[in-house]
């Protein structure tokens, strides 16, 4: 017997498709024992996912395992007739999932979905497994046990789903957890707490974990082992204390230098990019705010009844008030339905706001003619959060950037604007013969910069960045972060950083506005909001952050 | 809930005002009551009186709207518009053209077109269902591709081709049931028998491969990869995951045609001799007798509207997801 | 050029105003990646060439029965060198078979028949007479003694056009390589061992083999339909094959331009609801909302019988039975697509409504690009692929509806070739006895490769267009 619950050795996964074979998973071995948690961490094509869906052999039609062997307590999975496998998922094995609002079947109620196990595996009748169910969602701790046993998955939160979920993986208590991005798609305090159970049910039940993300904060707080995979293979693989205080692999140490933190405020992250080590004095420009918001709201109304008369509001965003100073970054930052991007759409209107003033250099945008505010679209710009939607597919990246310099008509000469285009591009980082090709050809990165470009383009005064990186991998966004600075150094733009990454606020914003609900509940500089935090929600959510220190690296 | 249902039904009100609008446009004023009467009468040798005549024992002598020749209240009622208009809403469809009680004709031959119309949705619905769940279980093989040839062969056949096609099997080679004809009562299923075989045949094709398309679609979700990895055999994956959340859209699409059972089909009824309303509507055609063409128009349109209805209400029922307010 | 003096037909002019803009569309889609790319797919697949192939027939016999003349009259006056046409319209489909136009029998004949169907009494040379099947005044007259020749002479000829037809088959087969072998600039005989390989990117082996079984079809079918009827003689003696094939217009017609008749509402309307939403997204919803609560059939039929009416009436407007029978087939057109609209109309709606809350359009609304342009330059593209698949998926159904149609007398004019008439005036010949099945089998079959492959094409092309099942 080897001392190992789990050993893989050699796995090689490879997806085939018509036209090519892509090998996902590369002759990859490791070994992982009783009770502890193993990190798999790496960025998104790493191949940590399938990974996870070849031990468990639930792995795509398009996808099979061409070599290697899967040992778990002495048997070969791959050698496992179908038949026993099934007998090992779900009671040996079991497997949580990313997305918790997709995972549970939307027309059965959520008990049966975990009664469902302990029929199948330990053969009880259903009032027992009733029983059973109702423990387990107490261990998992979900209120009132008694009421969601009945309720469907769409009557449940995020977190409870995936409370359900983990109820669902431990009902027949397992010696192995697969999770795989348990918590990327959850709040920062939801995730808190997940882990949290997670941690204590694994004490309790004294199972293995192989836990898959992307988040290095979350593999510090979480693991036992660490295991860095780059390209379907794995890299680097220590214990938590050694990988966090000298990792060994030149990957790794470009995964932490991309981390940002406050710490490194006023630095770039990645070497070679130029030092900005303060903020552009701006002598020629006025010391006031280029943007006022007072009192902003914006109530999308609930309406009822036989003839839908309006009988309330939801109020996305009540009441906010924000300043935007010319060439600082405002980061408003909240979780999700906060009522944040509402904000930066009612700012633009693009969302008509309900009330409240947006003046934006003595103007009010709020209350101007659509001519007018035609005038003033140049001045405010957008960047949003998916860059894979943000470019219409049919369109040369070109004519994308181009077409709000035609439309606001900055440069009437077709000449000029084709150099204009050329240009920008060359700001951005990409080649200038990239105008020539259609968004799908680029990584999300790219398109993320010619998103940028594009709202370049008609000189704006203020950029309002939608969670512009959080689409996109850690070492991806360090370039997109440094790029953004950059340019605020170079043309003093102003930024409202709309995020939920308070890493990302600490390295990157000077102000900082937290919200919660559809409103402030705390704004402020940066290093005063989070190292001395007033509001009660603020030192919720800043204590539910998982903290790294990234390690430093000794020339 | 029921304050969903009501609005629902008070919106379907300005619909069949619609409805009857386009078919008073189209019967009335597209072509006058003179031409209607000068194409039944034969084109030459028409008298006025003649004319006068056959309109008046139709009921088409009034003027369209507005009649001045009499007083108050008769202004309005002794018009086209509102005799035969307007008397739909209220499901008096008249008499036809050839003086029948369209009203009676159709509460009497609803049923034969029921009897028809059931059986041969609930049987064709239940076996495309289950070839569509065997070739989903058997996905991505030569079972599942030929399978969808076979089907896309069995929709590219005329629906003439498999009522000519069997009742000709029946009538000349098989000879075990009646290929035409229709009896009321428990002796008459033999009749019922062919005409509801060929719907069903003749349907099978593309339904089923719908109903596949639904069931993959389902497949490849994450709640489906949740119970495979409870270790729930494929079958059960297949009957209590899959089939629930595909039977949504099924049972919802099944819904909106419910009322319009009552219809029948023109092309079977007329086929195998069932005097049904889809014969009676193809002879209306045949006879070119415009009041019951009318009438069916509306009935058609109306019993559309419940099976709008219908489904909003099923959506509550069907899905939990759904709830109206 | 022509042999004789155009005509225009209502139908002709659309029909080729489609091809037109067919063709513009694809030179158009050669120079944008991301419309090639799904096209390159559907040469790709197996499927997809045999139905283009098996289409491509269809569609070409389609529009050379689409140009229409009055031909030049026979025995004109030589000496005054006046050209005299005839008063009938014929195309030049009509043209090339005229064989089999001109070749009437009394009534029906078996297929490859050398006898009528029915007897008839004849005045033997001696006097007597008799109740005989007489020979045939046009099929199989070359034979002497049928009966002993006639097996013979089929397969002779059947040869004869199998030969020419390999013939043919080679010298496409080298032509084709040819072109291949000097675009990939390739020895001539590596080509040909890539394409009968089956290595290649596009199934060539297939094209070859779908071409070869057509020429081999059509060049064997035309030695005989030269002798022949192949397909037997109807009730007032025209050959079912011609019919057959002349149905092919009907049927093409009736599939691709009643969908375009409709696709200008259907987009214009869709769009706007989705886009604009409001007060005009409730008018349209209940625009088509009414016309969808009438039943199609039901629709179809009231308005057949105005159509019927109005025609009666107004008899003196059309200056010839073709003319008559053309407009008829327009209106058939227009009123299907009155019914089938609304599909469509809904498809574009939803998809312009989630489109409109995408970052893209966000994105062009915060620069200020005006509504008009957005919907051009936005919007349209993407739903394009809804508005071709939706033009490929209709088609059959249309082919079918229109047999349905005819069958109950609310198709086309009674006049008018098309598979509907042929079924509906062949189904009483079922009950004859012995039965009269060549007339339907020939309907059915002809609508039935159509159909199939126009299917399969179909599903060809939705899964090159549609984004969701793609990657």
């Amino acid at each position: 017997m080897s001392e190992f619950l789990l050993q893989v050795q050699d796995l090689t996964t490879v997806f085939r498709t018509s036209r090519r074979t892509l090998t996902a998973v590369d002759r990859i071995s490791f070994g992982i024992r009783e009770g502890e948690t193993f990190a798999l961490v790496g960025e998104s094509g790493s191949g940590k996912s399938v990974t996870a869906l070849s031990v468990i052999r639930l792995l795509p039609e398009a996808a099979s395992l061409t070599s290697g062997s899967i040992r778990f307590e002495g048997k070969d999975l791959l050698k496992l007739p179908e038949r026993d496998m099934r007998d090992m998922r779900g009671s040996g094995i079991s497997m949580i999932f990313q997305e918790p609002m997709t995972s549970l079947n939307p027309v059965v109620k959520v008990g049966r979905q975990i009664s469902e196990v302990l029929i199948r595996h330990r053969n009880m009748s259903r009032p027992q497994a009733r029983q059973r169910v109702l423990d387990l969602l107490d261990a998992v701790r979900i209120p009132r046990p008694s009421q969601t046993i009945d309720m469907y998955a769409h009557e449940l939160s995020g977190g409870m789903k995936q409370r359900v979920m983990i109820a669902i993986a431990l009902a027949c208590e397992p010696r192995l957890l697969i999770a795989d991005e348990p918590t990327t798609a959850l709040d920062v305090t939801i995730q808190a707490q997940v882990l949290e159970l997670i941690n204590d049910l694994q004490r309790q039940f004294k199972m293995a974990i192989l836990f898959i993300t992307h988040d290095l904060a979350v593999v510090k707080q979480v693991a036992d082992q660490v295991a860095v995979m780059k390209d379907g293979q794995i890299v680097e693989q220590s214990s938590n204390g050694v990988f966090f205080s000298s990792p060994q692999h030149a990957y790794s140490w470009d995964l932490f230098a991309a981390l940002p933190a406050m710490e490194k405020r006023g630095k770039p992250l990645l070497e070679g990019n130029s030092h900005r080590l303060h903020k552009p004095v701006m002598e020629n420009m006025t010391k006031n705010d280029v943007l006022q918001v007072r009192d902003l709201a914006v109530y999308f109304p609930i309406r009822k009844g036989l003839f839908k008369r309006t009988v309330g509001y939801v109020k996305a965003v009540d009441g906010v008030s924000l300043d935007i100073p010319p060439g600082q970054t405002v980061a408003l930052v909240g979780e999700s339905g906060s009522g944040k991007t509402t904000v930066g759409k009612g700012i633009l209107r693009l969302v008509q706001p309900t009330m409240g003033e947006v003046t934006y250099l003595g103007l009010p945008i709020h209350e101007i003619g659509r001519n007018q505010l035609l005038e003033q679209r140049a001045n405010l710009q957008i960047v949003f959060q998916d860059p894979y939607s943000s470019m219409n597919p049919r369109m040369l990246v070109g004519s994308i950037i181009e077409e709000g310099i035609k439309a606001l008509d900055v440069i009437p000469d077709a000449q000029a604007r084709k150099q204009r285009v050329l240009e920008l591009l060359e700001q951005v980082g990409l080649d200038k013969d990239a105008h020539l090709r259609y968004p799908h050809e680029f990584s999300g990165g790219q398109r993320q910069r010619i998103c940028i470009a594009r709202a370049l383009a008609v000189d704006p005064k203020i950029i309002i960045c939608d969670e512009p990186t959080s689409a996109l991998d850690v070492s991806v966004q360090a370039q997109i972060l440094d790029l953004l600075n950059h340019l605020q150094e170079q043309y003093a733009i102003s930024y409202l950083f709309i995020t939920h990454n308070m890493s990302v606020v600490a390295y990157f914003a000077d102000r900082v506005a937290v919200m919660y609900q559809g409103q402030i509940v705390e704004q402020g500089e940066v290093e005063q909001v989070l190292t001395d935090p007033q509001h009660e929600y603020t030192r919720r959510l800043l204590s539910a952050v998982p903290k790294l220190v990234p390690p430093i690296r000794v020339a | 809930m029921i304050a969903y249902i009501i609005r629902r039904a008070l919106y379907a009100i300005p619909i069949l005002i619609g409805v009857n609008v386009i078919t008073f446009m189209l019967f009335f004023v597209v072509n006058t009551p003179d031409d209607m009467a000068r194409m039944f009468l034969g084109q030459k040798h028409v008298t006025e009186e003649q004319i006068a005549d056959w309109k008046a024992e139709r009921g088409y002598h009034h003027p369209l709207f507005y009649n001045d020749e009499e007083d108050g209240i008769d202004t309005i009622r002794k018009t086209i518009f509102y005799t035969k208009s307007l008397r739909l809403f209220i499901f008096d469809f008249g008499r036809s053209d050839s003086g029948r009680d369209i009203g009676f004709d159709i509460s009497q031959r609803m049923w034969p077109s029921l009897a028809i119309a059931v059986p041969q949705l609930i049987i064709g619905l239940l076996v495309a269902i289950t070839f569509a769940l065997l070739i989903a279980f058997f996905r991505a093989t030569y079972i599942d591709y030929w399978a969808v040839v076979i089907c896309v062969a069995l929709m590219s056949i005329s629906s003439l081709f498999y009522i000519i096609g069997g009742q000709y099997m029946m009538g000349k080679i098989l000879r075990v049931v009646p290929i035409s004809g229709f009896e009321s009562g428990l002796f008459g299923v033999k009749f019922l028998i062919l005409p509801v075989l060929i719907g069903i045949v003749g349907g099978i094709g593309s339904s089923t491969r719908w109903y596949r398309t639904i069931f993959l679609e389902e497949m490849n979700r994450d709640y489906v990869r949740t119970a495979r990895a409870k270790g729930i055999a494929e079958q059960t994956v297949l009957f209590r995951h899959v089939l629930r959340n595909a039977l949504i859209p099924i049972l919802t699409g099944v819904v909106v045609i419910l009322p319009l059972l009552f219809m029948g089909s023109l092309i079977t009824e007329s086929f195998f001799g069932i005097p049904g309303l889809g014969s009676y509507t193809i002879d209306a055609i045949n006879r070119q007798d415009f009041a019951i063409v009318r009438s069916m128009v509306f009935l058609g349109a109306f019993l559309y509207i419940v099976g709008l209805l219908l489904t909003d209400i099923s959506y509550t029922l069907v899905d939990p997801r759904v709830r109206f307010s | 050029m022509l042999p004789g003096k155009p005509v225009f037909l209502l139908t002709d002019i659309l029909v080729f105003g489609l091809m037109l803009c067919i063709v513009l569309f694809f030179l158009y889609a050669m120079r944008k990646p991301h419309l090639r790319e799904p096209w390159r797919q559907v040469v790709r697949s197996k499927a997809g060439v045999i139905s283009m192939i098996v289409l491509s027939v269809y569609v070409g016999i389609a529009l050379l029965d689409s140009v229409h003349f009055h031909p030049v009259l026979e025995n004109q006056n030589a000496a005054s060198g006046e050209v005299h046409y005839s008063g009938e319209v014929i195309s030049l489909f009509d043209e090339m078979v005229s064989g089999l136009r001109a070749s009437g029998e009394k009534t029906y004949s078996a297929p490859f028949a050398a006898y009528l169907y029915a007897k008839e009494t004849v005045q033997q040379d001696d006097g007597t007479k008799q109740r005989v099947y007489p020979r045939l005044s046009w099929g199989a007259v070359h034979l002497d003694n049928p009966e002993a020749q006639k097996t013979a002479d089929v397969l002779v000829l059947g040869a004869v056009g199998a030969l020419k037809g390999i013939a043919v088959w080679l010298v496409l087969v080298t032509l084709l390589c040819l072109v291949l072998s000097v675009r990939a600039k390739r020895s001539f005989r590596a080509t040909l061992g890539i394409l009968l390989g089956g290595r290649s990117g596009v199934p060539w082996r297939t094209v070859i083999l779908t071409l070869g079984a057509v020429v081999l079809v059509l060049l064997v079918g035309a030695e005989w339909a030269a002798k022949y009827h192949v397909l037997g003689t109807d009730k007032v003696g025209e050959d079912v094959l011609y019919q057959a094939l002349k149905s092919i217009r009907t049927g093409v017609v009736i599939g691709t331009l009643t969908t375009l008749l409709m696709l200008p509402f259907a987009v214009i309307f869709g769009i706007m609801a989705g886009y604009f939403r409001g007060w005009i997204d409730d008018v349209i919803q209940y625009l088509y909302t009414t016309l969808n609560s009438i039943p199609g059939v039901l629709l179809i039929a009231a308005a057949v019988l105005m159509l019927n009416v109005y025609m009666s009436k107004h008899a003196e407007q059309f200056a010839s039975l073709t003319q008559r029978a053309d407009l008829r087939l327009l209106f058939l057109c227009l009123i299907l697509g009155l019914t089938s609209w609304t599909g469509l109309c809904r498809l574009l709606r939803a998809e312009t409504l989630k489109l409109r809350e995408v970052d893209f359009i966000q994105a062009a609304t915060a620069f200020g690009v005006g509504r008009v342009q957005t919907i051009f330059r936005h919007i349209l593209p993407n739903v394009m692929h809804i508005v071709l698949i939706t033009l490929v998926l209709d088609f059959s159904g249309l082919v079918l509806a229109e047999a349905v149609l005819s069958y109950i007398n609310i198709g086309v004019d009674p006049t008018m070739n098309s598979w509907g008439n042929m079924i509906n005036s062949a189904r009483l010949e079922m009950a004859r006895e012995p039965v009269v099945w060549w007339s339907l089998a020939a309907s059915l079959f002809f609508m039935f490769t159509l159909v199939l492959f126009a299917n399969l094409f179909a599903d060809v092309v939705r899964d090159a267009l549609d984004p969701r099942l793609a990657r």
